[in-house]
């Protein structure tokens, strides 16, 4: 594989139109992603956002209409959900499902080995394993009991999300996308969570981050700020963007969507 | 009732006329003239013995000195039955309780003369083998049921003393590629402050039919716990009938199968509750593959003045393909004030939710399947003692697809 260098493409969308058990969501996105960049996805409830994410990871029950979603030059939307993590493609779900009886820790492991095998790299043992985690959850300030329990098995909404971000920095994604991955945190877990983010920034990867609220760029500093609205990207501008639509909200964006 | 009579039961009684006390031919009159069970008798809803008219049923003539399959963890105080018979070269008990044989008469269990396939462990059975546990000893004996070919009835009653406790695991396998017939019956009486520990562990060849007719009469405070592992047979049964005839008694019953390629497994439960402040508790998962299929028919009964009773069941099941099947019916009968009885039944496919959470970390389609497979397993295989859970899993693991890639997953 070819080293990723800052500025190359990562992802690319092209007039993406998609519906949800008939209904029509997507109506046309354009998005554009290099390596090193952080891309904040926001808008009103009900725009989309979550639906692109889905759709991304390759969730089956989205309806592909029209347009393309390309990754590292190939057809991102061809490959299986375990395709597209295996190349380096990670989803931190809005809600991560609990699964009772499978070990967090055997989850992980076999995540990070399915992605290395892809990658032509060793698969760890147990020992090299561990020590990798071990470092990743005291920079997520997780307790060792977590290692042990069932994939978010009785655990809260701020220790789901943190198990999210643990997963990823263990995996180390090209393509990082985290779906409200701040909504009920509150400031020290939203703080834990945006180091785990930080500490994943560099020049051969993206982040995407989808939200709903301005507070997270506090923490976590984006290069792109783009409003979805509408199944469209209605407006893409620098940090400022964010700062703009906590004082006027969406209102006026969608406004002038209709209008034009 | 059918009314139909049985041509294998009638062929049955011919070659074993001049052999059968007149008890056994009385018992095996009665059911001949019933017929073997079939969906029309509600207690067999689920499960049709009919199959049971083309079988061989007479017990094989010669025992067989099979050896325990050397990978059957079971433990040194053991009862071994070979073909329905104890085994006594390869059984070995402490001195402190007493086995001995009686003669086999079901009048004496409640219930049990209505049962046809009671009556067929009790007409065709060797003896019946009675253990007693002396009061306040503990005591660890396990059991291996083995089958060869015909038919085999094992029958062990327990009489379990005031404050004794038994903790038994039974091993129940087919061993040989034949289409034997094995008709067991266990029963237990618990007296005051009692408990036993019962777990079935049934790994039987694909061609076996096994029916395990289990009861168990709990005393004061005591408690009865059955754990059920059913993995083997081409037709599988297991019968429960627990009476908390004392107050404060409890039970607790749980078991998991797993019916793949052609198999059956049915499990039925009566938990009757006769006094105050009995507790029973019933936690069952099913998972069927391919055109296997499943039941799970359990009836709590709270008696007139059974007030305080506390009961749960509940019944779980996974469908891994379109032909596969499992029936579910948690029932209860309140005849008393202040119970508190709770149920749930569901029968469904995997989870998409959780699948496409695996396969978004990486995890391909077949692991993601056989994980949550065995995942759905785990509530009730964790209560299982260690070695009969290592048995359970090698077993159930090598069933699943991708068996080898998901060993150390399950929480």
């Amino acid at each position: 594989m070819n080293q990723i260098q800052r500025g190359d493409l990562i992802l690319d969308i092209q007039g993406l139109v998609a519906d949800v058990a008939g209904r029509n969501i997507l109506k046309g996105l354009n998005l554009t992603i290099r390596a090193g960049e952080v891309h904040a996805i926001m808008g009103p409830n009900g725009a989309g956002k979550s639906t692109l994410s889905q759709i991304l990871a390759g969730r089956p029950d989205y309806d592909i209409k029209a347009g393309s979603a390309t990754y590292l030059g190939e057809d991102l939307l061809a490959l299986a959900p375990e395709e597209r993590a295996r190349r380096g493609v990670f989803l931190g779900f809005q809600y991560p499902v609990e699964i009772p009886g499978v070990n967090n820790v055997y989850l992980l492991k076999a995540a990070l080995n399915s992605r290395r095998r892809q990658q032509g790299l060793q698969e760890l043992d147990a020992f090299e394993f561990m020590t990798i985690v071990r470092e990743k959850m005291k920079l997520m300030k997780m307790d060792e009991s977590f290692l042990k329990r069932g994939v978010n098995e009785g655990f809260s909404g701020g220790e789901k999300k943190r198990n999210e971000i643990l997963q990823m920095t263990v995996l180390e994604p090209t393509l990082a996308i985290l779906d409200e991955t701040d909504s009920g945190l509150d400031i020290d877990a939203l703080k834990v969570v945006s180091t785990g983010v930080n500490s994943l920034r560099r020049d051969d990867r993206a982040v995407v981050l989808v939200t709903h609220y301005q507070r997270l760029l506090d923490y976590i500093v984006p290069d792109y700020v783009h409003v979805l609205a509408g199944g469209k990207i209605v407006r893409s501008g620098d940090r400022t963007l964010a700062l703009e639509l906590e004082q006027r909200g969406y209102d006026w964006l969608i406004e002038g969507t209709n209008a034009a | 009732m059918s009314g139909r009579q049985s041509p294998a039961l009638a062929r049955l009684r011919a070659a074993l006329l001049p052999t059968l006390s007149n008890e056994r031919l009385t018992t095996l009159d009665r059911l001949s003239a019933l017929g073997f069970p079939t969906p029309r008798d509600d207690a067999y809803r689920y499960t049709n013995f009919r199959v049971l008219d083309r079988r061989e049923l007479a017990p094989a003539l010669v025992v067989n000195a099979a050896q325990i399959p050397g990978d059957m963890p079971v433990g040194k105080h053991r009862l071994v039955f070979l073909d329905g018979r104890l085994y006594a070269e390869a059984s070995a008990w402490p001195d402190s309780i007493q086995v001995q044989p009686e003669e086999h008469a079901i009048d004496s269990l409640s219930d049990a003369a209505t049962d046809r396939m009671l009556m067929l462990n009790a007409a065709l059975g060797n003896h019946r083998t009675k253990v007693v546990i002396p009061r306040n000893t503990q005591v660890s004996l396990d059991i291996a049921l083995i089958s060869t070919v015909g038919g085999a009835y094992p029958a062990i009653s327990f009489v379990v003393e005031a404050g004794a406790e038994l903790r038994t695991i039974e091993y129940q396998t087919a061993i040989d590629d034949a289409e034997s017939l094995t008709v067991s019956a266990l029963h237990f009486e618990l007296k005051d402050g009692a408990t036993v520990d019962h777990t079935l562990v049934q790994t039987s060849s694909a061609h076996a039919i096994v029916v395990g007719d289990v009861r168990a009469r709990v005393g004061r405070d005591a408690s009865y716990r059955h754990r059920s592992a059913v993995l083997g047979a081409q037709l599988s049964r297991i019968d429960l009938n627990i009476e908390l005839y004392g107050r404060g008694a409890s039970t607790s019953l749980t078991g998991l199968f797993l019916a793949d390629g052609q198999r059956e497994h049915h499990l039925r439960s009566v938990v009757r509750h006769m006094e105050p402040d009995c507790q029973s508790d019933q936690l069952y998962r099913g998972v069927a593959n391919e055109r296997g299929r499943g039941s799970y028919d359990g009836k709590v009964v709270v008696d007139v003045g059974a007030n305080g009773t506390l009961s749960s069941q509940s019944s779980k099941n996974l469908l891994l393909s379109a032909d596969a099947a499992i029936e579910t019916r948690p029932q209860l009968e309140i005849n008393a004030d202040a119970v508190k009885c709770a149920h749930g039944a569901t029968t469904g496919s995997l989870d998409e939710r959780m699948m496409f959470y695996l396969l978004s970390r990486g995890l391909d389609r077949d692991t993601a399947r056989a994980v949550l497979t065995y995942a759905f397993l785990g509530d009730v295989l964790t209560g299982f003692a260690a070695e009969a859970r290592a048995f359970v899993e090698a077993r159930a693991l090598g069933r699943l697809p991708a068996a080898d890639l998901i060993r150390g997953f399950v929480a």
